[in-house]
């Protein structure tokens, strides 16, 4: 406790509650527009932050995130339009009630449920990123491997396109990782002969390539409307009834711990948690038939697990330096700008950033709930605000933002590439997770692997004599051969019946 | 004629991808397992992904037509040729913007980026267009130099 009253201490200065709320305003404004999701959020505001100090910095950067997952619901809610993936739960319930004219409540119910959800995530992480952080001080090159490979693993097996496809993904990643120095011997290699290669290729365009511009591109395909038909919602409406909320409460902390747990996973966590929630919730409900019609459940439970979830991503960054999903990438990438190494010694070596990031969250999730419910004509009336007008806005932000990373116009061009290397991706159904993730843990990766070697002294039975890498690895390949095993069994059993 | 399906397009385009890459990396040393050098995981990684994209090919080679995924966009109905039009004209703006920025400065550049865009995806009338470009360009300007401190290039102004 002693840690949180100190992060507390540096979350509560009037800098940082500045930009705490900077952040959480931002990250929500830009998650209400539909198409960019969170990590396209993320990456067109991570510009933002670079003149700031570390700490502030990544208070405004973790703002950033969560009100970007808190903005996705005000889309789908009013507009039938998830703004991010982990909201396409809520429009089935969320847009029916706005079309009955309960919008307000349904907005009202997202917002608590996610504020309750958050809160309680926010606790466990509290408690186990600290524990996580102490067991990880023992973890040498082959663990860290281990752990790496079995969350490309996980992620490959859950992004839902194939795991074959998925694994070309990772290894497109890896192989992307590898551009520039070598990160064992500082040795320049693979540049391609372009000077700005040999520093390797900066994860930020990359993201902002794959998700922002690819998404833009796909949107200007589909089509941009001059104005979108919006249900409105006057503030006196925003209350629920009393029983709307009774059957609110329940759903928002069953899945506040559903969230956080699935969270731990590697892979898109916000949208599992989502479904599961939803799915939970319609199974033990006593109004089945209500869900898709317009049932509160249906809008607490997934909202609160996908913030949940989202909180629950923090864990293996803060404690292990280890993102398990492309959002958590990004924060990666931020605090390595901001020269903050995440993992188990932040702790110890910036217990500043560590506690105040932290506290910040407890914050800013307060905030965002005091600025979310009486904002919602705002964030309507950006709703309201020309497509065709929005998107080319958004794909000069994206340029600027990548030209501004290290003011080189090499930058651009690797998000340019990057945002029609994505737009294909998509067009062919290749998940573009995967190689976000690999991007960032490839280097990584390369090191530990090549570091265990040579303790080892070439022996590959190192990753399977040390026990948390072998379990690691014994998880990842359950993972991944485990439903192809059960799919066979089960075609087994049904073939003497056919 | 059995049409080729985007699964395979996407791993033979990978495929070729890792082929060029083997190439490059092809005189980095590899040292040895004991000592592995600047080549060793760059080599194992294209040889995996090669292999990788040729089981691909192969899955979806060998899958009866009806089953394997065809035409572009797989699940959802194809969008209307002058949907590709507007995308590829986007695609051509954005790929043409970093040469322009380099040359002619950042002013020129998204001045003209903007309005070529704002008229491929048919954003009211060209007063309409030339306006709306200009003000944000000003605005950018402004904003990004002014207030944030960044050095865009000035080309043809510097």
């Amino acid at each position: 406790m002693e840690g949180l009253f100190y992060g507390f201490s540096v979350a509560l200065t009037p800098m940082n509650l500045l930009v705490a709320l900077i952040g959480a305003f931002l990250g929500t404004l830009v998650g209400v527009l539909p198409g960019i999701g969170p990590i396209g959020a993320m990456a067109l505001l991570l510009g933002l932050t670079y003149g700031l100090p570390p700490v502030s910095a990544l208070i405004m950067f973790a703002g950033i995130y969560y009100g970007s997952m808190y903005g996705g619901s005000t889309t789908s809610i009013l507009l039938n339009i998830p703004g991010e993936p982990s909201s396409v739960v809520t429009t089935l319930d969320g847009y029916q009630m706005a079309k009955r004219g309960r919008g307000g409540a349904a907005l009202f119910i997202a917002a608590v449920g996610s504020f309750v959800a958050g809160s309680i995530a926010l606790i466990l992480l509290t408690f186990m990123t600290q524990s996580l952080a102490q067991v990880a001080l023992k973890f040498g090159p082959p663990e860290y491997f281990a752990i790496a490979t079995f969350g490309l693993l996980v992620l490959s097996q859950l992004s839902g396109q194939g795991l074959l496809k998925s694994l070309v993904m990772v290894g497109v990643g890896l192989l992307l990782g590898t551009v520039g120095m070598d990160v064992v011997t500082g040795q320049p290699r693979i540049d391609f002969g372009f000077l700005a290669l040999q520093k390797g290729i900066d994860f930020v365009p990359v993201a902002m390539g794959l998700f922002g511009i690819a998404e833009v591109l796909e949107s200007i395909e589909k089509g941009l409307s001059e104005k979108q038909e919006v249900i409105k919602v006057r503030l006196r409406e925003l209350l629920p009834t009393r029983e709307e909320t009774r059957r609110s409460i329940g759903p928002s902390l069953r899945a506040s711990f559903l969230g956080f747990a699935v969270g731990l996973i590697p892979g898109p966590a916000a949208v599992i948690s989502t479904f599961l929630s939803y799915t939970l919730e319609r199974r033990i409900s006593k109004r089945k038939e209500q869900f898709g019609h317009g049932a509160p459940e249906g809008v607490s439970g997934p909202e609160a697990a996908n913030n949940s979830a989202a909180v629950g991503a923090f864990v293996p960054l803060l404690s292990l330096g280890i993102p398990f999903a492309p959002p958590t990438a990004l924060l990666l990438s931020a605090m390595l700008i901001h020269g903050v190494t995440p993992g188990p010694l932040l702790l110890r070596d910036r217990p500043d950033i560590f506690w105040g990031v932290i506290a910040s969250m407890y914050v800013g999730n307060f905030m965002l709930l005091l600025l979310n419910l009486p904002l919602v004509g705002l964030f309507i009336r950006i709703l309201q605000a020309p497509m065709k007008l929005l998107m080319p806005v958004i794909l000069l932000l994206c340029l600027i933002g990548a030209f501004a990373i290290n003011n080189t116009v090499a930058d651009i061009w690797i998000m340019v590439i990057c945002g029609l290397g994505g737009y294909a991706f998509r067009k062919l159904d290749f998940p573009v997770a995967p190689l976000v993730l690999a991007l960032v843990l490839g280097p990584m990766m390369e090191d530990s692997l090549r570091q265990s070697l040579m303790m080892s002294i070439g022996d590959f039975s190192i990753f399977w004599t040390r026990p948390i890498s072998r379990v690691m690895l014994l998880i990842a390949v359950g993972v991944v051969a485990a439903p192809p095993i059960i799919q066979r069994i089960k075609g087994t059993r049904k073939a003497p019946g056919k | 004629m059995r049409r080729l399906s985007p699964t395979l397009i996407g791993a033979a385009a990978v495929a070729v991808s890792s082929l060029l890459y083997l190439i490059h990396v092809r005189d980095l040393p590899f040292g040895e397992p004991g000592a592995p050098e600047t080549g060793f995981v760059p080599k194992i990684l294209g040889w995996f992904l090669l292999f990788l994209c040729f089981l691909l090919i192969l899955r979806e080679g060998f899958r009866p037509a009806s089953t394997a995924t065809s035409g572009l966009p797989p699940a959802e109905p194809s969008a209307p040729k002058a949907g590709y039009r507007r995308a590829l004209a986007a695609a051509a703006v954005l790929v043409a913007y970093p040469v322009f920025m380099t040359h002619a400065g950042f002013i020129l550049a998204t001045g003209l980026g903007l309005l070529a865009i704002f008229r491929a995806i048919q954003y009211r009338s060209w007063p309409g267009s030339i306006l709306a470009a200009a003000a944000i360009t000003a605005v950018s300007y402004f904003v990004f130099t002014g207030l944030l401190g960044v050095h865009f290039p000035r080309g043809i102004f510097g």
